[in-house]
């Protein structure tokens, strides 16, 4: 509400894995330089959350906006380089850490876009030494710290943090989280501590999960759009009938 | 042509057979239990390539273009069903692309082969045409197998990298490149391994033919040498072919990686 239309909006989403609904009527807004703490816990459904934001999976109900254009509209590499998702745990890439930032350099959609020095910032939280060396050899702390860097110094708009510290220690995380702060994001934490440091927002995943089951002929139709061998389905219902039942509690 | 071939009669054939004794000796005593696959093989080897002589005297007889245009094609959608056949996973119209791909890859290459390099009038004439298409379908359902079966598999066990790209903004072919080139590498490497070692460990079995059949060692030699060129171009035209168009269908017109589409094959 109010005059500012927000930087980033979500309204409406919903997400089911076969019959079971993770979450559904989730809206939230964001400010320009504003950060959201996610509280969920494991199996919540907050990977599949910020996959939906992210454009990594379709929508199957609702609409996510940047600067109030809706992610259909936008070309979806470009939609990318502003929502930058951050997954938990970096994949094993082949080549360094520098070999990816030098790559992603060459994207089409970053030509719009040019990333940072993502070595930079790599330098600051104390991963400069394994900068070339090849993914594999990193650490689980390392490997996160310098997938991070590459999504900070790729200067998104929006973040989406899926917990971005799991693997640091304690010197590392205040490090991070302060070079984070004043960054518009969407950081997913099971850490109440956390979610109180980097943000005064909170939002609860498991609100949006319906309470007990619904039974099956009122259940909003869930569209799976994960696990191996469903069928393709990009179409669903909009707002699932149950949406006034699931008020935070 | 030429110099008169002795021919080979049943009794020959039958002694032939006994060969494979040594195979069934070496499965009972090694218990490899391989008895039964050893008697599917033989009898299909026997009943294929029969069927396969006969079924030639008309079409190399009659000479008519459309007859071996439909052999062709009966060659290619077989090659094409062979080329899915091992892979663990698949996907929706992998046949059709496997199809599509052997049969641009084999014609241009059959064509021009037969028409420009060997000089064939007419270029369909069936003698050279089928043993040559077949040659360059034997090795291209090859390629395509190994290219399609790396290519999804890094598609569904490497769906992390894949992802960490796309969210950083890459385009689908952006994010898949790394994987679709070694996909297509490993399709190729099998013969490109065989045209370094031809001639020094083993004599191709069409040269071995063209040998017996009393063409000189020295036309044999450059037929030879044709041949795995055309192969060679085949193999890459069909694996590029192949790994492109199914990497493609895994993802959505958004640049979205749907796993979902990889099925079991």
């Amino acid at each position: 509400m109010g005059g500012m239309e927000a930087h980033f909006a979500a309204e409406g989403l919903g997400r089911a894995v076969g019959d079971r609904v993770l979450f559904h009527g989730l809206s939230f807004e964001l400010a320009q330089g504003e950060t959201l703490a996610v509280l969920a816990p494991s199996g919540s459904g907050k990977t599949l959350l910020l996959r939906l934001l992210a454009g990594l999976d379709p929508l199957p109900a609702g609409s996510v906006r940047l600067d109030g254009r809706p992610q259909e509209e936008w070309p979806m590499p470009a939609w990318r380089s502003r929502v930058v998702y951050c997954p938990q745990t970096p994949p094993s890439l082949p080549g360094s850490p520098a070999d990816f930032a030098a790559e992603m350099a060459g994207w089409a959609a970053r030509k719009e876009r040019p990333p940072g020095d993502a070595g930079a910032l790599a330098r600051e939280w104390g991963v400069a030494g394994v900068w070339d060396e090849p993914w594999r050899k990193l650490s689980g702390g390392e490997a996160q710290r310098a997938a991070l860097a590459i999504a900070v110094a790729s200067r998104p708009d929006v973040l989406l943090l899926d917990e971005p510290t799991s693997a640091l220690d304690e010197a590392a995380r205040d490090q991070v989280e302060e070079r984070l702060a004043g960054t518009t994001s969407l950081w997913v934490t099971h850490d109440e501590a956390q979610a109180e440091r980097v943000s005064g927002r909170r939002l609860r995943l498991l609100d949006y999960r319906p309470a007990g089951q619904a039974p099956p002929d009122e259940s909003p139709p869930a569209p799976s759009t994960t696990g191996r061998g469903a069928a393709d389905q990009t179409t669903s219902d909009p707002a699932p009938a149950t949406h006034s039942t699931a008020e935070p509690t | 042509m030429n110099g008169g071939v002795i021919e080979i009669g049943w009794l020959g054939l039958a002694g032939a057979a006994a060969l494979i004794l040594v195979n069934a000796a070496a499965s009972v005593a090694l218990k490899l239990g391989l008895g039964k696959k050893l008697a599917v093989a033989s009898l299909r080897t026997v009943v294929q390539l029969l069927l396969l002589g006969y079924l030639l005297v008309p079409v190399f007889e009659l000479g008519q273009p459309w007859l071996v245009a439909a052999l062709g094609l009966v060659m290619i959608a077989i090659a094409a069903r062979e080329s899915l056949r091992r892979a663990e996973r698949t996907y929706r119209h992998a046949w059709f692309d496997s199809f599509a791909t052997l049969f641009v890859a084999s014609s241009v290459t059959a064509i021009f082969g037969s028409a420009v390099l060997v000089g064939v009038e007419p270029f369909w004439l069936p003698r050279y045409f089928i043993p040559l298409l077949g040659m360059l379908l034997g090795n291209a359902l090859n390629g395509i197998s190994l290219g399609i079966d790396q290519s999804l598999r890094e598609l569904d066990e490497g769906r992390g990298r894949i992802e960490a790209r796309l969210a950083l903004g890459a385009t689908w072919w952006e994010a898949v490149r790394p994987a679709a080139s070694g996909a297509i590498r490993n399709g190729m490497i099998p013969i490109l391994n065989s045209m370094s070692v031809v001639g020094i460990v083993s004599i191709p079995g069409m040269m071995t033919g063209q040998l017996l059949g009393g063409t000189s060692p020295e036309q044999a030699a450059r037929y030879q040498i044709l041949i795995l060129f055309m192969i060679a171009a085949t193999v890459a035209m069909g694996t590029v072919g192949a790994v492109l168009l199914g990497v493609r269908r895994i993802f959505d017109d958004e640049h979205r990686l749907r796993v979902e589409r990889i099925l079991e094959g």
